[in-house]
């Protein structure tokens, strides 16, 4: 009698588990402007791949969407500037010691490490409108200009100027500055 | 544009300056990183979940005492099986999205083929209470013997955790090696081109052939010469118990080798790996440690200050990477001396203060992750114990520990009333406030701390020692501003030089303390022996 074979069942499908080739492709096509978005924001490695690992671990299980396909690089950046945003909202009060850490004072100024004005600034645009934080991060971490912001995102320029106007108003508390 | 849309602009463009300008070769690892993980498919489980368990829904990108591991949770949470399978009993598993086990029709018995499919690790309980870890597409089956239990390998790699045996034995068989335990926890790797045994813990018996061969934790055998090794943490990094394991290493890890009296007192952590590579002398007339040489209007009136270490410090989970620093500066990374006086630190050639070296060294799994400040501030004990090995590999580095009689300051109380008692009892210190940016500019904050930690402190600042002299032994919170130095450090000035310049002006004013100078005994660093660094 053969010899029977135990085997223990994916819980996911099959598909869900390898990285189809359109998916794949569009790794390759966008993970650089997805990276460094999520690094933009988030200002460490590990939490950037995080997101982008999580982007693309959430499009294994279902079907591309029609917004993907219309517009994959727009999509793809809506998708991780909101999944940044998700970490940064979850952080907690930024308070990096604990009883055994010991924390100096001054930023050095040469360290590449997300400083704290980098998380307030991040944490305080993290509480606009998404639709306002996707353009901010566009100009300020891609230096993208408006026209640029405009095609990637599908809005007209006037609208990006809008958004921008917008987010600089709501952020001039945090930047000390009175318009 | 308005004025005021440009100093939003610049504002903004300072602010996101370090990230935007991230470079490609960083961008690529990464992503490279990410593609190998998503392309593999077989997602290592967290290392935080319980043993045993499934992950239950896991918070998306939860905080960042997740950070290391969460990239995983949610492929986990979609593929992850936790097998438990008794000898002669049923076999079981339940789902990531279902607190119900589940159980397979018919039990596995003697004989059977276990597999564990893509996905992750699965783990068998064995009757006798030994656990047995399947890397994911691992197969096996169970066989008794004259005197145990004998798992035959036939691919892929498990990790038993080996129960005491009461009389019997319990064994492994690969194609070509057979391992044989008492009671001890080891990894088998059943490979086509051989087979590989690692011991975590306890002692096997390996047996190629008509040799035997003993095993000891740490160690691993091959049976084909071909066959890459790789560090025993490496070989077990899939595991969903990979801590544990890690710190079992850690516990057994043989005395230190470390040739120098002051290294010999640390564990012996190493890197993975390390190149170290020659830059560009950072000062050839001589300097301070590290990074470039304040300018000389802004040097403090204090001789030797301002020795904290600059250069570039990068630590990702598993990165480490200086660029460029003097050994010197080494020297302060691993011994907690950042911040500490020239005098201090002291001996050896000119070149250990003068040459730059790029240094990049992988950090083993399971190590806890620090921050660049934490390794600045000698907070972070794996990571500098991994750079004295280095450092004592590389650079055949011998450090011994003297008291010395320098010039100190004492920190001593002039004004009652003007320290602010903490709010809180727990010392937290505080973090770093921006330099370059709006007003009130620099400040210096610590909450909820001791005067003498205070006075560690203050060497970054004064290039000397200072000791504690107030006589206070409360908790407080602490505030020092520098509103005059706001804007003071845009384009990447340093601005410790400044802040220092007016330390003890503002310690009087703000707190009613004051530094005096005095002398003290004072331990310092004597490089004994030193060499240019080995062949990478």
């Amino acid at each position: 009698m053969a010899t029977p074979v135990l085997k223990m069942p994916d819980v996911s499908s099959a598909a869900s588990s390898r990285l189809r080739p359109e998916l794949e492709r569009l790794f390759h096509e966008h993970s650089n402007m997805l990276y460094r978005t999520a690094y933009g924001m988030l200002g460490n490695r590990a939490d950037a791949e995080d997101v982008l690992q999580t982007l693309f671990l959430r499009l294994l299980r279902r079907d591309l969407p029609d917004a993907l396909i219309r517009n994959p690089a727009g999509y793809l950046y809506r998708a991780a500037v909101n999944a940044s945003i998700t970490v940064i909202r979850s952080r907690k009060r930024f308070v990096q010691g604990d009883d055994d850490t010991f924390e100096v004072a001054v930023e050095d100024a040469h360290s590449t490490e997300p400083d704290e004005l980098h998380r307030r600034l991040m944490a305080a645009i993290a509480g606009l409108n998404p639709n306002d934080t996707q353009v901010l991060v566009l100009r300020y971490v891609h230096n993208r200009s408006d026209a640029d912001i405009a095609r990637l995102l599908g809005v007209s320029r006037g609208t990006i100027a809008m958004r921008l106007f917008r987010a600089r108003l709501r952020l001039r508390k945090f930047i000390g500055e009175k318009q | 544009m308005t004025r005021s849309a440009r100093r939003f602009d610049d504002f903004m463009n300072r602010t996101f300056a370090p990230f935007r300008d991230v470079s490609g070769e960083h961008v690529n690892a990464a992503c490279g990183h990410v593609l190998d993980d998503l392309r593999d498919g077989s997602a290592r489980a967290s290392a935080h979940a319980a043993p045993d368990l499934v992950l239950a829904q896991p918070p998306f990108l939860a905080a960042s005492s997740l950070k290391r591991t969460s990239r995983w949770i949610q492929f986990a949470g979609a593929a992850v099986l936790v097998l438990a399978a008794a000898v002669g009993s049923t076999i079981e598993w339940r789902r990531a999205d279902s607190s119900l086990y589940r159980v397979i029709e018919g039990a596995a018995r003697l004989g059977d083929t276990i597999q564990a499919n893509s996905g992750a690790a699965a783990i068998l309980a064995l009757a006798d209470g030994s656990r047995v870890e399947m890397r994911s597409q691992s197969e096996l089956s169970l066989e008794r013997t004259d005197d145990g239990l004998r798992i035959r390998l036939d691919s892929g790699s498990i990790i038993v955790n080996a129960a005491k045996q009461s009389g019997g034995h319990l064994y492994v068989q690969t194609k070509d090696v057979t391992v044989s335990v008492v009671g001890t926890v080891f990894l088998v790797s059943a490979e086509p081109q051989g087979s590989r045994v690692a011991v975590i813990e306890g002692e096997v018996r390996v047996q190629l052939g008509t040799t035997e061969k003993k095993l000891l934790p740490g160690e691993q055998v091959a049976t084909n010469p071909a066959m890459a090794s790789a560090p025993v943490i490496e070989e077990i990094a899939w595991s969903r118990n990979v801590d544990e394991h890690v710190a079992r290493l850690q516990q057994i890890a043989p005395a230190t080798q470390l040739p120098s009296p002051v290294g010999a007192r640390e564990p012996r952590d190493v890197f993975e790996a390390a190149t170290i590579r020659l830059a560009a002398p950072l000062f050839p007339s001589g300097g301070r440690i590290g990074g470039p040489e304040p300018p000389p209007q802004a040097r403090p009136p204090v001789p030797g200050a301002l020795l904290c270490i600059g250069g570039e410090l990068q630590i990702d989970p598993r990165r480490f990477a200086v660029s460029p620093m003097s050994l010197q500066g080494l020297i302060g990374l691993a011994y907690g001396r950042t911040c500490q006086s020239m005098e201090q630190l002291v001996g050896g050639p000119d070149w250990v203060r003068i040459d730059g070296y790029n240094v990049e060294a992988v950090i083993p799994v399971g190590t806890p992750g620090y921050t660049g400040r934490q390794l600045r501030n000698g907070a972070a004990p794996k990571l500098q114990a991994m750079l004295q090995s280095l450092l004592a590999d590389r650079f055949r580095l011998v450090l011994r520990r003297e008291m010395r009689e320098m010039a100190a300051y004492n920190l001593v109380l002039v004004t009652e009333g003007k320290l602010t008692p903490a709010t809180e009892t727990r010392e937290r210190v505080i973090l770093q406030f921006p330099v370059n940016g709006p007003p009130p500019g620099p400040s210096f904050r610590m909450a909820g701390t001791t005067l003498a930690r205070f006075a560690e402190t203050l060497p970054m600042y004064t290039g000397r020692p200072v000791i504690d002299k107030t006589g206070l032994n409360g908790v407080f919170d602490i505030v020092l501003e520098f509103p005059e130095l706001a804007g003071c450090c845009t384009g990447g000035t340093d601005p410790r030089p400044l802040v220092a310049e007016q330390l003890p002006r503002r310690l009087q004013e703000q707190i009613g303390l004051r530094l005096e100078p005095t002398r003290g005994q004072v331990e310092v660093l004597v490089i004994e022996r030193v060499e240019r660094p080995t062949e990478n």
